[in-house]
């Protein structure tokens, strides 16, 4: 049955986003006009290139639990540049500096102080939150400079400047993890980091470099969240990395043994955008929206680990 | 086979109880912050500050005892924050509603026993990493409070209520007592039951464990529904001291939580640590910040400090393993 097998051959997530847009598209008037669509779009852009990153980690059989706190932080220091005089360009590097430098460190945590990436995220995090926390005195910090507002209005080309970011970022990630060595280690990393190490290869610096990437790739959606809230405020994205971490696992990539790929990611990035649209369209609040989100990832999670025992022959003990 | 498997764990076990070095370290930074904080504040060492200070504590102890059970399976429950939230804002609600007190309490802490569970059934039988099914459950007892609240907070509880936690048993606040009892039987369930082994010997090594004939399984199902049951009572305690409950009344308890029990010497490999350890570490971390507030300091601080304070436990936890190896 050649028509079927075809058919098989489509990643279940196309299936259940093209489930959600005909339900949408029934029960959510307004859902199928093309500023709703192009709305879509835009809010994945952030999410994606943030994903891009966790996706890395994760293929590393790692998880990073500070990269919504780091986006946070790094809108605050780059708000908190900006307020003290700085020009915009300078305070963005400063800024992503500033944050890229905290992940870095996460990265030697993991690597060479070889603790469980969880719990160095995690502990981390809470000092980076902490310290974008003292910097303002936990408040909000307001942008009224527009030219960083334009990183997230404005358009190039025609296209509205997330999405631009978003696919240069992506473009650079492709070559990045399929056409250097670089993305090569961290493939083989989550697979089998003991062939690695006969063959040669510094293991703790391309670990090191992942987590790096991956708090780099956060700081520019933080950037981009910034501009679109016109504020610096550390707790503002939070609960972001369930989102990447949703968005990576929810697109094919798996906790064991390096599968999946940052392709794979961005269905995943979409089927969560458009979930979280579909719902603001057809007018649930926010409030319902946070349980039942994390429901969908679990249930994704829970899937993809029954699938794969099924599909290895059986649990183990 | 099984037989080697099985004894090689107890050896293992064995070995790690010898290491006595952890623990004395630990009491002397105990010691040594009492010894700063006397110095720096004549006020430290009065009763009131001292009772204060247990008070304060107990919310880390009662949360910490679950935890420490979950942690000793080489498990970790990320939930615990969202489900003291969830449970003291559900709390809050039926007892406005007008709920009688021990039913509203009883109902909470039936919450935190199923998220516990549901834990357990995702890790234990469904075999998801711990943090992660744990991390999932915490954003949806999150989302839950959030609709549960609809963005209010509750405050005006009954006074019986309060008791728990602002309530005095002749001149000893009554969460203090509750917290040495729960204590007191976790101590002895870990340290003085088959069960506790159990616990010990998944932790110290899951296969060995597995072919010894430990259900292991029904043990990680017990020890999750455990932390569910210690975080919704850390959450009622929290409620009836605070007279108020919220969304984000469990934010920092994940953390601190966390930073009590391995600062006690609970390894996040398993199979090593203690209750004992887990109270010492829960003092330890409420002494740093009544010092931070002693010394005048933002309590904005307090998350760079609890972060900190997790890395350095975790990292001299793998010092000492491999120095100890």
């Amino acid at each position: 049955m050649p028509a079927k097998s075809a058919l098989w051959k489509i990643p279940p997530v196309i299936w259940i986003i093209a489930l959600l847009c005909v339900l949408y598209g029934l029960f959510a008037p307004g859902f199928f006009t093309f500023r709703n669509l192009q709305n879509i779009i835009v809010q994945a852009s952030p999410l994606l290139i943030v994903a891009l990153g966790m996706t890395m980690v994760i293929l590393t059989e790692g998880i990073d639990l500070s990269v919504g706190l780091t986006m946070g932080v790094i809108g605050v220091f780059c708000a908190f540049l900006m307020k003290t005089g700085y020009p915009m360009g300078l305070a963005v590097l400063l800024g992503l500096s500033a944050g890229t430098f905290f992940v870095f460190l996460n990265g030697l945590l993991v690597s060479t102080a070889k603790l469980p990436p969880f719990i160095a995220t995690l502990g981390l995090g809470s000092m980076v939150f902490g310290f974008g926390l003292v910097l303002t005195g936990g408040e909000s910090v307001p942008i009224s400079n527009s030219a960083f507002r334009f990183l997230h209005d404005g358009t190039i080309i025609g296209l509205p400047m997330p999405i631009f970011l978003a696919v240069v970022v992506f473009g650079f990630a492709w070559i990045l993890m399929y056409h250097t060595p670089f993305g090569r280690n961290v493939i083989a990393l989550g697979g089998n980091p003991e062939a690695l190490r006969v063959a040669g290869v510094n293991i703790e610096r391309a670990q090191t470099l992942v987590y790096t990437l991956a708090g780099f790739l956060a700081g520019i959606t933080g950037i981009i969240i910034a501009a679109r809230t016109a504020s610096g405020y550390a707790a503002a994205t939070y609960d972001w990395e369930f989102d990447a971490i949703g968005a990576t696992i929810i697109g094919g990539t798996s906790f064991e043994e390096g599968q999946g790929g940052i392709g794979k990611t961005i269905l995943g990035v979409l089927l969560i955008s458009v979930l979280r649209n579909g719902l603001n369209v057809a007018g649930v609040s926010n409030k319902y929206q946070f349980a039942f989100i994390g429901l969908v990832v679990l249930v994704a999670i829970i899937i993809d680990v029954k699938f794969r025992q099924a599909t290895e022959g059986g649990a183990e003990a | 086979m099984s037989v080697r498997l099985a004894t090689k764990a107890i050896e293992e076990f064995g070995h790690h109880k010898r290491t006595l070095l952890a623990p004395i370290l630990r009491l002397a930074t105990l010691l040594a912050l009492c010894l700063i904080l006397t110095l720096l504040s004549e006020n430290f060492l009065t009763w009131n500050n001292i009772i204060n200070v247990l008070r304060q504590s107990t919310m880390l102890v009662v949360i910490g005892l679950g935890l420490t059970a979950v942690v000793l399976t080489a498990g970790i429950d990320l939930s615990v924050g969202g489900v003291l939230a969830l449970v003291g804002c559900l709390t809050a609600q039926l007892l406005r509603s007008g709920v009688p007190i021990p039913l509203a309490m009883l109902i909470g802490i039936g919450v935190g026993a199923i998220l516990g569970y549901f834990n357990g059934i995702l890790v234990g039988i469904i075999g998801l990493p711990p943090f992660v099914a744990t991390y999932g459950t915490k954003w949806i007892a999150e989302g839950l409070a959030l609709i549960l609240m609809q963005g209010q907070i509750i405050f005006g509880l009954p006074k019986a209520f309060r008791w728990i936690g602002a309530g005095y048993i002749w001149i000893i606040p009554a969460p203090i007592i509750i917290t040495a009892v729960l204590a007191l039987i976790f101590h002895i369930l870990l340290s003085k039951t088959t069960i506790g082994y159990d616990i010990y010997a998944l932790g110290t090594n899951r296969e060995a464990a597995f072919y010894s004939g430990i259900n292991v399984r029904a043990v990680s199902l017990l020890v999750y529904t455990l932390s569910g049951i210690t975080a919704a009572i850390a959450g009622l305690l929290m409620t009836a001291r605070l007279d108020a409950a919220e969304v984000g009344m469990g934010e920092p308890f994940l953390m601190q939580g966390m930073a009590s029990v391995v600062m006690g010497g609970t390894s996040l490999m398993g199979g090593v640590g203690s209750i004992g350890g887990t109270i010492i570490g829960a003092l330890i971390l409420t002494l740093v910040v009544n010092g931070l507030n002693l010394l005048g300091i933002s309590s904005l601080v307090h998350n760079i400090v609890t972060g900190g304070v997790i890395l350095l436990a975790v990292f001299g936890d793998s010092v000492l393993r491999k120095y100890s190896e």
